[in-house]
This record gives C-alpha cells, sequence and structure tokens, in this order.
C-alpha cells in the first residue's frame, strides 16, 4: 500500500499562488468507497483521492467475490461445468450458458439443430432485455429515481416467468447445454413470447417519456465521463458502452455466431460519448432484441432442439476463443483441450473486467455524485469481474 | 481479407520472428518470440493493412514440462479479424514484456496473470495482487502441479 505518497500531492505547489490556500494549508485526502457500497453494484472498492470535492485519482480494488471458477472448472467434466457459468453472470446468466456451451461446440465440431439455434437466440435476447432493465432501474435509482426501479422489475418478471416455464429456473437456468438446449419451449409459448415483446415495445415508451426530458437526470448525465473512442479501443471497453463511444462494433454482426446473420436489427451508436449515450445505447437496444426475438419467433423451425450425449464424453484436443456479445459486452471464454474429459485449462473473459479499468481514467476531475453516475453508466457486475 | 491470408502476409513479413501455428482454422494464430512482441504488436497495430487494435484477452497456460504459455487474443475493430498471438516462456523463469504502452486494457490481465501463475510482467510498474488477498503467501494458484493450502479440498475423481 502506497497511500502515504498519495498525501504528498502536485497540488500544494499550485497552492502557494494562491492568496488563501496559502493562508489556508490544503491537502489531498483518502475516500474508501465501498465495499459495500449501494451503487458498487456488489463487493467493490475504489478507494478515491480527493481534493475537496474533486477527485484526483480513484484506484479500483477488487476480488471481493474472487470464487476461482476457472480452478474448478480445470477439475470438473465438461458437463458440470454449465452451472458454473451460470454464477460467473448470474444477471445474464443465458448468455454465460451460451459462450460456453459455444466454445466447446467450436473445439469438438458439434453441430447445433437450427431449432437449437432460434431458441437461444430467442432465450439470449430476452435475458439481454432482462438484464438491460435491471441496469435501467438501477441506473436511474442511482441518480436518485426509486420509481424506474419498480418498472424495470415488474417488466423483469414477465421474462422471469418465461424462463421459468421453460427451465426451471428464475435466475440460475443452465439451459444453453453443449449442443442444443436443455428442453423445447412448450405449446402456447410463442403466444405469450410474442405477448410480451409488443407490450415491451409499448412500455419503452413510457420509459423514454420518464426520464428522457427530466432536467434533473439530463444534469446528472449529458457530457459526463466522456470516453473517446480511441480511449475505449485502447482499454478494452466493449458492447453498448463502446457503441455509445462512436464505435460501430458488435459482435453479433462483426463475428458472427448462432444465427446472428439470419435477422435485421440496428447497432445504436452513440455521438456525444458520454454517459447519457451509454444510456441511450441500452434503451435503444432493448427495443432492438424485441425486434429479434419476434423475427425468431416467426421463422422458429421444427425438430428436437436438445442433444443427446453421454455425461463424461472426452473432447477432441485443440483449443478456442469463444466470444459473444453479452449484454454488457465481449463476453470471452478460452479452452485448452487435451482430449481429455475436463479442459486442461479454462479461461473467461468478463466484459465488465474491461468496463471497470477505464472508469479511473474518465472520472479525473469529476466530484463523487458523477463518478457515481458513471459506474452505474458502465453496467459494471461484480461477479464477472472477479470470478 | 480472409484470416488465411493475414496469417500469410504477417509471415511474410516477419520472417521467421512469427511463426504459424494450426489450431482452429476460426482462429488464426503465431508463434512470436518475447524479445520482439512489444515490436510485433506496435507494428500490427499502426500498419494499415493490419490495424489490429483490440485486445480482448490475455490467458496465461501452464504446460508443465513444455514451459509457459502467453495467448494474446487480439482483433481488428475496423478490418474485422482477430489474430491470436502467442509467446512460449520458459517454466523455470517465466517473463514477459509489458504491453501497456500499446493496449492499456492489457493492465489487470497482466497482473492476474502474475499473480495467478507467477509470470513475471517485465516493466508493469504495479504488480501485486488482484483477485487474491493482499496477504496471500501460498504460491502460485493456477499452476498445474499447485499443490494447495490448508483450505484447499481436492475434487475426487469422477
Amino acid at each position: 500500500m502506497d497511500e502515504k505518497e498519495l498525501h504528498i500531492g502536485e497540488h500544494q505547489e499550485q497552492d502557494e499562488q494562491n492568496p488563501v490556500a496559502r493562508e489556508l494549508h490544503t491537502e489531498e485526502f483518502l475516500v474508501n468507497m465501498g465495499p459495500q457500497h449501494p451503487s458498487t453494484h456488489g463487493v467493490c472498492r475504489l478507494l478515491l483521492t480527493m481534493d475537496g470535492e474533486v477527485i484526483v485519482k480513484v484506484e479500483p480494488y477488487i476480488g471481493y467475490l474472487h470464487r476461482a471458477i476457472e480452478k474448478i472448472c480445470e477439475n470438473r467434466i465438461y458437463n458440470q461445468i454449465t452451472p458454473f457459468m451460470d454464477r460467473f453472470e448470474y444477471v445474464s446468466s443465458m448468455l454465460a450458458d451460451w459462450v460456453y456451451a459455444l466454445c466447446v461446440e467450436r473445439i469438438g465440431q458439434i453441430e447445433v439443430s437450427p431449432r437449437a439455434e432460434y431458441l437461444r437466440v430467442i432465450f439470449g435476447e430476452l435475458q439481454r432485455i432482462a438484464s438491460h432493465l435491471i441496469y435501467w432501474g438501477v441506473f436511474a435509482m442511482d441518480l436518485g429515481a426509486v420509481t424506474p426501479f419498480l418498472y424495470g422489475l415488474r417488466e423483469r418478471e414477465m421474462i422471469m416467468d418465461l424462463f421459468e416455464e421453460t427451465c426451471g429456473q428464475r435466475l440460475t437456468y443452465n439451459y444453453i447445454r453443449i449442443g442444443g438446449v436443455s428442453q423445447d419451449i412448450n405449446p402456447g409459448f410463442e403466444q405469450k413470447c410474442k405477448k410480451f415483446t409488443s407490450y415491451m415495445c409499448q412500455v419503452l415508451e413510457d420509459y423514454e417519456t420518464l426520464l428522457n426530458e427530466n432536467p434533473i437526470f439530463l444534469s446528472r448525465t449529458k457530457n459526463i465521463g466522456v470516453a473517446p473512442p480511441e480511449l475505449s479501443v485502447a482499454y478494452g471497453v466493449s458492447g453498448p458502452s463502446l457503441r455509445a463511444s462512436g464505435v460501430n462494433w458488435d459482435i453479433r454482426k462483426d463475428d458472427p455466431y448462432g444465427y446472428y446473420e439470419k435477422f435485421e436489427f440496428e447497432i445504436p451508436q452513440g455521438k456525444n460519448y458520454d454517459t447519457w449515450d451509454r444510456y441511450q445505447a441500452r434503451v435503444i437496444e432493448m427495443r432492438e432484441s424485441c425486434k429479434i426475438i419476434e423475427q425468431a419467433l416467426d421463422g422458429l423451425p421444427e425438430g428436437d432442439p436438445t442433444f443427446k450425449m453421454r455425461a463424461s464424453f472426452k473432447l477432441p484436443e485443440g483449443e478456442y476463443y469463444a466470444r459473444i456479445e453479452s449484454s454488457r459486452g465481449e463476453m470471452g471464454c478460452y479452452i485448452v483441450s487435451k482430449g481429455e474429459k475436463k479442459p486442461y485449462r479454462l479461461k473467461l473473459r468478463g466484459s465488465s473486467f474491461n468496463n471497470l479499468m477505464i472508469i479511473p481514467e474518465i472520472s479525473k476531475g469529476l466530484k463523487i455524485a458523477d463518478l457515481v453516475a458513471i459506474f452505474a453508466s458502465y453496467d459494471i457486475i461484480m461477479p464477472e469481474v472477479d470470478r | 481479407m480472409q484470416n488465411e491470408q493475414l496469417v500469410s502476409q504477417l509471415v511474410e513479413k516477419f520472417g521467421a520472428q512469427a511463426e504459424k501455428v494450426e489450431l482452429n482454422p476460426a482462429q488464426p494464430a503465431l508463434v512470436v518470440d518475447k524479445s520482439i512482441l512489444v515490436e510485433f504488436l506496435k507494428q500490427i497495430k499502426e500498419d494499415e493493412n493490419f490495424k489490429i487494435d483490440y485486445l480482448s484477452c490475455i490467458s496465461a497456460v501452464d504446460y508443465l514440462e513444455n514451459g509457459m504459455e502467453m495467448n494474446y487474443h487480439l482483433c481488428s475493430i475496423e478490418l474485422r479479424y482477430k489474430l491470436t498471438v502467442k509467446v512460449k516462456l520458459d517454466r523455470e523463469k517465466p517473463e514477459v514484456p509489458t504491453i501497456r504502452e500499446i493496449h492499456p486494457g492489457a493492465d489487470w490481465h497482466e497482473r492476474e496473470a502474475w499473480e495467478l501463475f507467477g509470470i513475471d510482467i517485465k516493466g508493469h510498474p504495479n504488480l501485486k495482487t488482484l483477485l487474491l488477498p493482499e496477504d496471500w503467501k501460498d504460491g502460485w494458484p493456477m499452476r498445474r502441479d499447485w499443490e494447495g493450502n490448508d483450505d484447499f479440498v481436492k475434487m475426487p475423481e469422477f
């Protein structure tokens, strides 16, 4: 710990010229934000070096939620690993299942049935909406508005019901398995899902009227935490946060997996690269996800989406880095297989890991309240950072 | 440009210093000597034909008697192709130069490789624990031959 060094700032020299500061001796001080702080979305400790009310330096300390999932996975057979993926990223666990299944399928050259691919797209996009609904509510709550959180959870509950009906779980689904999905949808699911998407498109308009013209919300988000495209790319920021920085990059379009090439959807991009754009990118994305779900439901092919295999199997030798567009950005899974029943090495890349790295860079010179807004706008989820 | 062409162009440009590895056709990979790693990444980032400017992930792998390996998963935002750069390391004294100057996002990935695998990142200014507790003294836990500490319970064979 080099906290003593932090006290010695360059500001003292500048203060010599300021007559008020010459009389009133000022110095920088440290503020611990977290690990238990409502706006750090989990257990993340931010060590802030403050000059009065202005942030001089932010240092994140992570690892409070480290469960060594990568080490555990080295000692488990392939089918036992999927439940761990749910815990790796529990706010969008459907997508975490998908990246692991994708990686194993690419190494083992496993064919996935078209119906399973369509179901993956439908459930993946429902999961994206559910995750963005939490984001929407929590972001507004961090800025002081409690009502959006209640609305967001109300709509998310409908998605949870759809998931529960299909796979029996509400948070950790274990639904997308290697080679397919765990079970087919129930009769009548399509109608319920279509009803939800049309309802969702309606409420999104309500959402926008609720926050978009609120002067407090605007002044807290516009031109706060500007992340230029070059900086975002250099730090490996991904997902809606990268697109809000004006970079046209979506893995669903640029490195396609599943059946995403078959669907038409827009990729929103930001113009001002600020907190507002990051918020807006996600709201537009929810609408695009609704479009994808409707297209997928219309084209859903017949067939068996499940994949029959033995509980314990040997994966051919090989290695692959698979990546998908999760609700927060690029979620990656790197597996080295040596032809055994267990992976030799499994590495997970959470999108929040890189997204958290840029926050110290863009929050210098702002106030703590702005840092709360920036932190919330990047949608950091700590289990994904700490693994 | 297809991934195949990318690799052959890179091999042509760097000659003996960059060696092609046959992995998955969807994932072109090169083995680069650690002495030219920084220069190599800098050149493929600045070259107009490659523009490999995005670092997705860094994964270290411990191959026991076959040494260690650092995998840099890179891609190009503008030209849309991806590349894995591998660096072979000596297991007795694993060290690799930092690439923070070229990809600032490598910072925490490198710290993670240091604390979990004991790979010395040369030139990294902030090598301290990231995911593990600050007072961790039980070795490099992600190495394959790590025996574990008192809290570690091994999984029975399945």
